[in-house]
């Protein structure tokens, strides 16, 4: 042990201490408290501290007198002296922390904070939760008038009747309550002739031509929650109608991360997914061979062309996505041709080799994908997900 | 007279300050693909203007979906507990007349096909309880915006079936449903003297005298939310106090008692798995001889018919 990094620094801090014997008193204590605590548990400790943005050791020096300066040596002072209330950093309010988050116990806040309030949306202190909480309302556009502008809700999709009704129910609802925008209902529920990219590029041509300059592509057996428009326009406005946006599926969500401040997100989902009809000027419609993930294509275009791409969490629409049905052989086919869209070669085999083991044909592509997609924008080192997933 | 094929849901609802959280409640249950569907939505001690707000929101989702019938029941009763949760629940079921009763609380949600899915195993079985999954999800509300922003999810609590369900409570209200022609007017009647725990006491007593069907519990067809802000009635690290530690203990030693007084009906032994039911043989008798290999439970037939969903990863 006494050749352990920890404990020469102990032996270095004790003998410079030696002439402050109240403050030499309360280090033993506080290490005599933590005589259980294994020295590599303490190593560990200290190394997060010291990588934290919350510890600030400069500022914890000046802030509590006779504090050590060096950083490892006021992170073990910080571990095994103070008080659990003492705050690291100017941005960890520890007192408040331990206030709001009585799971603490009687562990160290900050490294609670690092370990488990941070991965459950806690906040280090409560100008940081004021922060988060104005990004939040800026990024859904909380308190903004809804727009006054021309919207088209494609509906596209195979529903029976009463589903359908439902949904055209709550669709019409819906756009009552987002006045002043002015909205149309577009459908082309199949067995209409085509698939559900090329329905929605028939359905947004149309929607432009009639002058919307945002639409709304929706699965017709989903139901919208009534104020799932109002949230879209809103968010959209935020956004300067710059970003693809979509509504939440609910009630059982796509496991995908986005960001929880201002909503951004690795692909937007295509049941309910506002589009800005410039976009689609810009880059072109929808690719009508992807029956499957034509809306993960869209979202990494549209982040290509410089539009985010978001989740909007108030808006909700109804929706049913058994996992097996994603993994079907159109859904095999529509992963093997995104792969090869985006440049992604060892995805693309893997794919195919996963068809040829369910004895599928592979599809038949040209020579040279289409130019202009960046390999960069995909992502295919998270499976079928295509973004890293929350759970 | 219960009416064939009706599915009825009693929604408790407690605060009227959660009316986001109904509403997203009763969008999940106006999506459900069974129909005929009733909701039963009984308020706890509302004001008037409280109701007239609750009505308020709850039109639009009539106007969606005129096929579900969505009645507001209005509990007022002074006197009783503050926190009036089992008899939220007998008010409801005093109002039900359908074949089904299955049960959801404001602030949890079930997955279009739950309805569907309990349904089907009930006739399937022709058990008088069915259960299902029920995945736990930890979300954090951010006030004022009130956005559950779920941060995890994990697959339901471990259980298996009813012997697992008398050890401890596994599953939430939601994953049940009860097939009424089955089930004794009597018997459905939730204690009004349990301040929490209503819900597994009313488990046990019908896990110990009916038949269950546990064969579809390995199927997700809802969320639990735990929530940030400590709001949930069960006990969390995020809400523990020494006076709910202390109600925890206290309704824990009731449900114990419970475990000693109920009798498992003979049938419930037979499926079960036991080969010579035994007359008297209560829950924690069952619990012991079978820790203890004084009672053997051969292979129940429930097992055979488990249906094991396709879980097949995300992934190539």
């Amino acid at each position: 042990m006494r050749r352990t990094t920890v404990w020469r620094l102990f032996e270095a801090l004790m003998s410079r201490l030696g002439q402050h014997p109240r403050l030499l008193r309360l280090l033993r204590a506080g290490l005599w408290r933590a005589r259980h605590l294994h020295i590599s548990t303490a190593d560990r400790d200290i190394t997060e501290l010291l990588a934290s943005p919350f510890f600030d050791a400069a500022w914890y020096a000046a802030r509590y007198p006779r504090m050590p300066r060096s950083p490892k040596a006021a992170a073990i002072s910080y571990l095994a002296l103070t008080g659990a209330a003492r705050d690291p950093g100017p941005e960890f309010d520890a007192s408040w922390y331990l206030a709001q988050n009585p799971d603490v116990g009687l562990g160290n806040p900050l490294l609670h904070y690092l370990r488990v309030g941070r991965h459950r949306l806690r906040a280090p202190s409560p100008a940081a939760a004021e922060r988060t909480h104005l990004a939040r309302a800026q990024a859904l556009g909380v308190g903004l008038p809804i727009p006054s502008l021309r919207l088209a809700i494609g509906c596209v999709g195979s529903a029976e009747n009463e589903a359908l009704d439902r949904f055209m129910r709550s669709a019409r609802l819906c756009t009552t309550k987002a006045e002043p925008a002015h909205c149309e209902i577009l459908c082309a529920t199949q067995p209409d002739t085509g698939n559900t990219p090329a329905l929605h590029n028939r359905l947004m041509s149309q929607a432009a031509r009639s002058g919307a300059s945002l639409y709304i592509a929706a699965n017709s057996s989903g139901i919208f929650d009534p104020s799932c428009i109002q949230a879209l326009l809103r968010m959209s406005a935020a956004q300067a109608h710059r970003a693809l946006i979509a509504a939440s599926a609910f009630p059982q969500e796509n496991p995908k991360s986005f960001d929880m401040e201002n909503f951004d997100t690795g692909w937007a989902l295509g049941d309910c997914l506002l589009i800005p009809l410039a976009l689609i000027q810009d880059i072109g419609g929808l690719d009508e061979e992807l029956e499957h993930f034509w809306d993960v294509d869209l979202s990494w275009r549209a982040r290509q062309a410089s539009y985010s791409v978001k989740n909007c969490p108030p808006a909700l629409f109804h929706t049913h996505h058994p996992m097996a049905e994603w993994l079907d052989d159109a859904a095999l086919a529509s992963a093997y041709r995104l792969a090869w869209l985006w440049g992604h070669g060892a995805a693309q085999a893997e794919i195919g080799a996963e068809i040829s083991r369910n004895g599928g044909t592979l599809p038949t592509l040209t020579a040279r994908p289409p130019a202009g997609r960046d390999p960069q924008m995909a992502d295919f080192a998270h499976g079928f997900g295509f973004a890293p997933a929350r759970w | 007279m219960k009416i064939p094929g009706l599915v009825e849901v009693i929604l408790r609802f407690h605060d009227p300050a959660w009316l986001d959280e109904l509403c997203r409640a009763v969008l999940c249950l106006i999506g459900q693909t069974h129909r005929p569907l009733r909701v039963l939505l009984v308020t706890q001690r509302f004001s008037a203007d409280a109701l007239k707000a609750v009505e308020a929101r709850l039109e639009p989702y009539r106007h969606i979906a005129p096929d579900v019938e969505l009645d507001v029941i209005a509990y007022n009763r002074a006197e009783g507990l503050p926190d009036a949760r089992a008899a939220l629940i007998n008010v409801g079921i005093a109002a039900a007349h359908g074949q089904y009763l299955s049960l959801l609380d404001y602030d949890d949600t079930l997955y279009p096909n739950a309805h569907a899915l309990l349904v089907g195993e009930l006739r399937a079985s022709g058990r008088a309880v069915a259960y299902a999954g029920i995945a736990l999800k930890s979300v954090a509300l951010e006030p004022p915006l009130e956005l559950p922003l779920a941060f995890a999810c994990a697959a339901r609590a471990p259980g298996d079936g009813l012997m697992d369900m008398f050890r401890s409570s596994f599953t939430p209200l939601h994953g049940m449903m009860l097939d009424r022609t089955c089930i004794s007017a009597d018997d459905l009647k939730a204690d009004e003297t349990l301040q929490v725990m209503e819900d597994y006491e009313w488990q046990l007593r019908l896990g110990a005298r009916y038949l269950v069907s546990h064969a579809r519990i390995d199927e997700i067809i809802g969320d639990y939310y735990y929530k940030s802000d400590g709001s949930n009635t069960v006990p969390l690290a995020s809400n523990m106090s020494a006076a709910r530690q202390r109600l925890w203990d206290h309704h824990q030693a009731r449900m114990e008692r419970l475990r000693l007084s109920l009798v498992v009906e003979p049938a419930v032994q037979r499926a079960l798995g036991l080969r010579e039911p035994q007359p008297g043989l209560n829950i924690r008798r069952l619990l012991d001889g079978v820790a203890q290999g004084k009672i053997t439970l051969h292979p129940p037939a429930y097992l055979a018919r488990r249906v094991v969903p396709d879980t097949n990863a995300i992934g190539y």
